[in-house]
Formats: structure tokens, sequence, C-alpha cells
């Protein structure tokens, strides 16, 4: 054989070796780390632990996949203190949220394990649970290892309304970071000149009080109306069980097309369509906050959290005008409010479990939670009970009635507000928001669109085995 | 002889890396599209693929949503040939009539088809803002105030629009690629003979332009078939379904729904929609210039 060939050889030889031994490595990296009970130690079982006792997963990685929040922009201030407490390094990563749940889903789906935490929220918590994507949280959060979980951790302290909407199975599937519930924001100076003098508290008040503010000649109502399972369908369901309808019947049959359906969803469309800007029927809630925001709207119903927006004086000229009140009712008392809530999910994945449930109990926790609200002045979204109680917190959120209309409108929550206990939820909600919008632009009546969709809901229902036979 | 398989060898060897890359990035995807388009394949499903036949094609030619998309994507491609290619013909032909300036004028018109399709979306979503947008604010002198992508009348015709202003450069620039290869004495011979300008452009300029005006045709379908930026971030399909075309609606149930199977199965037939488009447009083509 020639030099040069053998040398070739020799060479393309030693590279399929190292690329051998390079796989045999990391195959044997993954099944040492990997495990999904809790056990103590078990980073040092890597060899990554320094050996330090307070700080057994110092040396660990843990990366982090996120949305943009307020919440987060502050709290990733202070994961320098985690760090140094802890010796764990935190990759965060945010991501916008609809662009989010494409790549997380992707990365789940294909089971990288490049993440230990994740965002999970009501809307998918079935959905990721069936799937195998999330880790339950009952083993972690029962480990009286202080070297696992904090001996001060207090599942309960968190608000139950947001731990209820994260159990499938009665398994935890995260931990609240950012919660919510669904209020009405109004305008006090506006309501004076229209010569309203009772806060509505029923969709019928609402619409009279509509009235009454289009003779001022500004936007009396912004609601939700773009299609998707998190955004007319977030607004709607308060309608849909404000006038006495609902999703399902006793057996699991779709009616949405009962005459309840059809005069909820076209209230709904009318509302919008009479009381709420132009172009009002393909809005998120991100325009109606601006037009709030600006001075151009009287009601605005939606998700709690904006308040910091309206109190906010750089950026709203509503600051001491803007009021809230509590989810409105149906005339006869029934109805219903959101709860959501943003959370943080130890994915099953994951490589760095016991790091990544320290960081988890850390960043959601009411220490954190109290700094962030108290130093930020102006985040109060926070998921603990304690914090809420806080009378330094209270002095701060306390006016505008948003505290107590906060608690009231909770206390109205359905954990069937949108079906998210079905795994196709995502799919579902579209489906339904698609037809809402439909009724709101004139594409069919309502009654057109709740029989078009009842139909093939209800076919879907039968397929994927949400219906007893 | 042993020079003549010496230089074989290295032109294979050459092409290797083509071959691979190309493999890589189409070859294989496509294999994939194909045998996933014949399972029950969704991400979140903890059980993994199930072989299910021909069911997701099936369900393809069932599902009304796809129809609709069929017909928004007819619609859209229509509205984008019909309004570019005769103003791009109509530009080239003022520009052939212009002595001075015509080089600024070229300038001025390329700036739009450099605009990211993202950017481009952003800012006419802006401008097409109800109450804070561009577009209302000029109308409004008139008493006009509309919804332009809310109400399901204009939502498509507002996004040809867009698609309109970034796109029409590329078709005026392959004409103008087309007609400065066409000779100045035909004109004049036409002129001689007493042709006026409609005839001349009727029968010199058109014929000639065949060539250009084809690829620009099957460029432009080609390119309206897969656009998404301007669809995602205006309409986002919406409102209802109203814009969501073939390409979006495989987009959401790969990427919202992922539901791989199924978007699998769209994709095999947006690919068998491109294709034979190609194949006929080529054959009108050809036929023309055999002509």
């Amino acid at each position: 054989m020639k030099p040069k060939k053998l040398i070739a050889i020799l060479a393309a030889l030693s590279m399929v070796s190292g690329l051998l031994l390079s796989v045999g490595c990391s195959s044997g990296t993954e099944s040492s780390s990997s495990g999904s009970a809790p056990a103590s130690g078990s980073v040092s079982a890597t060899g990554e632990a320094s050996g330090d006792a307070d700080k057994p997963y110092a040396g660990t990685t843990i990366h982090v996949l996120l949305n943009t929040h307020e919440y987060y922009d502050i709290a990733d201030t202070y994961i320098p203190e985690f760090e140094e407490a802890t010796g764990i390094d935190v990759v965060m990563e945010h991501v916008e949220r609809v662009s989010l749940a494409t790549k997380q889903e992707m990365e789940l789906g294909a089971h990288t394990g490049a993440y230990d935490i994740m965002l999970i929220d009501p809307s998918k918590a079935t959905r990721y649970y069936e799937a195998g994507w999330v880790e339950p949280l009952g083993e972690w959060i029962a480990s009286e290892d202080p070297a696992i979980t904090d001996p001060d951790f207090d599942i309960n302290d968190y608000i139950s309304a947001y731990t209820d909407l994260l159990t499938v199975d009665g398994n935890l599937c995260g931990l609240p970071a950012v919660g919510e519930t669904t209020m009405l924001f109004y305008r006090k100076d506006l309501f004076e000149q229209a010569g309203i003098d009772k806060v509505p508290e029923t969709w019928d008040e609402v619409e009279q009080a509509c009235i009454k503010l289009k003779a001022l000649d500004v936007d009396a109502i912004g609601l939700r109306a773009r299609a998707g399972e998190g955004l007319n369908c977030y607004i709607w369901p308060s309608f849909l069980y404000a006038y006495g309808g609902s999703y399902v019947d006793e057996n699991g049959y779709p009616v949405l097309n009962s005459p309840e359906a059809v005069a909820a969803t076209q209230k709904f469309a009318d509302m919008i369509n009479n009381y709420g800007p132009v172009g009002g029927s393909d809005m998120t809630h991100a325009e109606h906050i601006t037009s709030f925001q600006q001075g151009n709207l009287a009601m605005f119903y939606d998700a709690s959290v904006f308040n910091n927006n309206f109190s906010d004086p750089e950026l709203s000229k509503v600051t001491d005008v803007w009021m809230a009140a509590p989810a409105p009712m149906g005339s006869n008392g029934q109805g219903a409010s959101a709860a959501a809530t943003h959370a943080l999910m130890l994915v099953k994945d994951s490589k760095n479990k016991e790091a990544a449930w320290q960081f988890m109990q850390w960043y959601t926790g009411k220490d954190l939670q109290r700094r962030v609200a108290l130093d930020s002045k102006t985040f109060g979204a926070v998921v603990h009970q304690s914090v809420m109680d806080d009378p330094e917190y209270l002095e701060i959120f306390g006016g505008h009635n948003w505290v107590e209309s906060f608690h009231k409108s909770l206390e109205r929550m359905r954990p069937d507000y949108r079906l998210v206990s079905y795994a196709e939820w995502p799919y579902i909600g579209d489906r339904i928001g698609r037809a809402i919008q439909d009724t709101i632009t004139g594409i069919g009546t309502a009654q057109e669109n709740m029989d078009a969709l009842n139909e093939e809901l209800t076919q879907f229902f039968i397929e994927n085995g949400y219906v007893k036979q | 002889m042993q020079s003549k398989i010496a230089q074989k060898r290295t032109l294979i060897l050459m092409l290797v890396p083509c071959l691979v890359i190309l493999c890589v990035i189409i070859i294989i995807p496509l294999i994939n599209l194909f045998v996933y388009s014949f399972y029950d394949y969704k991400l979140s499903n903890p059980n993994g693929m199930e072989f299910i036949g021909w069911k997701n094609y099936s369900k393809v030619i069932k599902d009304k949503e796809f129809l609709n998309s069929l017909i928004v994507t007819g619609k859209y491609v229509f509205g984008v040939l019909i309004t570019q290619i005769p103003m791009g013909l109509l530009f080239v032909e003022v520009l052939s009539h212009i002595k001075k300036g015509s080089g600024l004028i070229k300038s001025l018109i390329m700036p739009p088809m450099v605009v990211p399709g993202v950017v481009a979306a952003v800012i006419w979503r802006l401008m097409y803002h109800p109450s804070t947008g561009l577009i209302n604010y000029f109308l409004g002198v008139f008493g006009i105030e509309h919804a332009w992508l809310a109400d399901p009348k204009t939502t498509l015709a507002s996004l040809i629009v867009v698609d309109f202003w970034q796109n029409t450069p590329f078709v005026i620039l392959m004409m103008l690629a087309g007609r400065s290869a066409i000779s100045d004495d035909l004109y004049e011979a036409g002129k001689i003979d007493g042709a006026n300008g409609w005839q001349l452009f009727r029968h010199i300029t058109l014929p000639l332009l065949r060539g250009s005006l084809m690829i620009c045709i099957l460029f432009r379908i080609i390119d309206s078939l897969k656009g998404f930026a301007h669809i995602s971030l205006m309409t986002a399909g919406g409102p209802g379904n109203v814009s969501t075309t073939i390409n979006y609606y495989a987009y959401r149930m790969a990427f919202t729904y992922t539901d791989i199977g199924y978007s699998s199965t769209l994709g095999v037939f947006m690919l068998l929609m491109t294709t034979l488009l190609a194949v006929v447009l080529l054959k009108i083509f050809n036929k023309g210039a055999s002509n």
C-alpha cells in the first residue's frame, strides 16, 4: 500500500473511532443522569457536584425556556442571587408566547431534553401531561429531604384556583408564577359624564352603560374578537355561562348550538359590533390596552393583570380615573370568570431535574414574588395568598378597587370556563373561536355558525373518546 | 483511456458534496413527507406513530377547512397575478418611452423588493389599523373609515395590495430584462409599416416577452403559494378563516396542533399542485415558443 493511501485510511479510521467514542460518551452521560423520581445527591452521581454540602447542585447548568412577561423581566434581575446561593448556572431564554408554543412543543415532541424548565399554562396542562412531557410534582413537593425541597416551601400558599387548573388526574403539572382572572376595567370620569351611577354587575347592565357611553362619542367597550383559544375564547365563555349556555351536555356531547349558546354568541358579537371600536371584529387585547391607556375606550373586559398598564404614568393617560369591577354575570346570577396562570413545568426529559426543581421553588416562591411586587410597584399579578394579604402589597395595589374585584372575580371562576381538561383543547378552542369570529364579522348567522361548529365538534368528540357512548 | 476514467472519477467526486446536500435537504425530507402522510403521527401522542394507510388522504378530501383554504389560495394567487403582471407590462412599456430619468424611476421602485416580508407585514398592519393607521387617516378626508383587515370583504384584497407593493418590482425587473433583449429594429420596421403603439405592443413586445412573462407567472404563483409572513403577521388566517391559505393551514396543523401526519398529507397535496402547475405552465410556454 502506498504511504499516502495508508495515511488517508488511518485518518479516516481515527475520525470514525473519534465519532463512535463521542457517541458512547454522550450516551453514558444520558443514562447516568436520567431518572424521574427525586433523589438527593443524584447530581453528585453525575460528577457535576462540587462536594459542598450547602450547594449540592453547584456546577449544574439548567436551561429555562419561558414566555415574555413583566414578572420575568424583574425576577430575572435577581437570578445572580440564586446562582450565588446554589452554585447552579441558569440559562434563561424568553420567547414571545405564540412563537414559544411552537418552539417548545417541537422540543418536547422530539424529546431533546435541551430545556429543564418550560412554560405551562392550564390550556396546555392536560395535553402535556397525557403526552408524557411533564414531570408531575407530587413526589417532589412531598419530599422531606431538604436538599430536594426547601422545608419552608408551602404549596398551600399558592392560590388554589391556579394550582387546581394545573392539576391533571390528581397530578400537579407546574408551579404558577403569574396569575390572573378576568374583570371589568372602566373609566369613572366617563361614567360620571354619561350619568351612569351604578357600576354594571350584569352583561345587560354593561350593555345599558354602553348605550349611554356611545352618546359621548367614545368607544364604549373592548372585547377580544380575534379567533383563538387564548383570544376570543378567553372572553366569550363569560357570555356563554351568563346567558345559561354550556359547552357539553351530561353525556359529553357538544351543545354549542343550544338557544342559550347561540344567544350568548349573538350578544357577544353585538357588543363588539355596536359598541366597540371600528375594526374591533379582529382585535386582540393588545389594541384594547393601548386604546384604554390613551383614553379612547370607556370599558375593557379582560385579564386582571393589565392594571399595571393603566397605572403606569409613562404609558397611560388614565392613571387616576380607571377603576376595576368584578366580572359581570347573567341577570339571573349565573355566569363565570376565567382564571389563568403562567407556570413553570419540570420537563420530563430534563437531565437536571433536582437543580431545576430548586430553581422552580425559588423563582415562583413567595419571597421573590413579594420582592418583585414591592420593588416594581407595578407587578401585582402574584400567585401567593400571603403576598396578596401583605399590608405593603395592599398599599400599592389596593387602589382602584382592583384587589377586591380580583378576589370576587376569582370566586366566580369555573374550571370548565374553557375545556382545558380536554387534551385537544387548543384545537377545539380555535374551532370555537373561528365560529364566534365568523358571527362577529357576519360570515353566517350565529345559528348557522354554531350549528356547523356543533356538528363538527360532535364528530371530533366521538373520534377522540370525549363522549359517553 | 486511464485519464478518461480518472477524469470521470474526479467529476463524480466533485458531485458528491452537492448530491449529499441535495439528499439531506430535499430528498430525505421529501421521502419523510410521503412516509408521514400515511401515519397517524401527532407529537403529543405518547404512543408514537401508527400506520393508517390512506386515511389522511380521505380526510383531506372531506375536510371543509382544506376546501376553504384551496379556494382562498386560488383567489389569492389569481389576485396577485391579475394585478402584478399587467402592471409589470404597463410599467415596462411606459419606461421604454421615457428617454430621461428612467434610471431614477427604476431605482425608486426597487426598495420594496428588498424589505423583509416580516417587516413589510408589520408596517402594513400598522398602516391598515382602523383608528391609528395612515390609510384611514388620509381616507378620513373623504369620510372613509374602514377596518381593512377585519372586514372579511376586504381582508384578502388588502393582503393582495401588500403583495403588489412588495413584489411588483420583481415582475418589472424581469420584464425589463426581457424588453431590453428586443431589438429596436423591430419597432422601427413596425413603425415604417404603419403600426400604432398598441399594434407594436400586441405584435412585437408581447410575443417576444413571452419567455419573461411565463417565468414571472411561474415565480409569482410559487411565491404566492408559499406566502406566509404577510398572512401570519397581518391576519393570522382570519378573520375566521377568510385568509387561511393551504400553506398557512398546513403550518397550523404542523406547528400549532403538532399533527405531523395530517400536515404532511397537506404538504403532499401542495407539492402535487405546484408540480402540476409548473408542468402545465412550462408546456404552454414550450408550445408557444415552438410556434
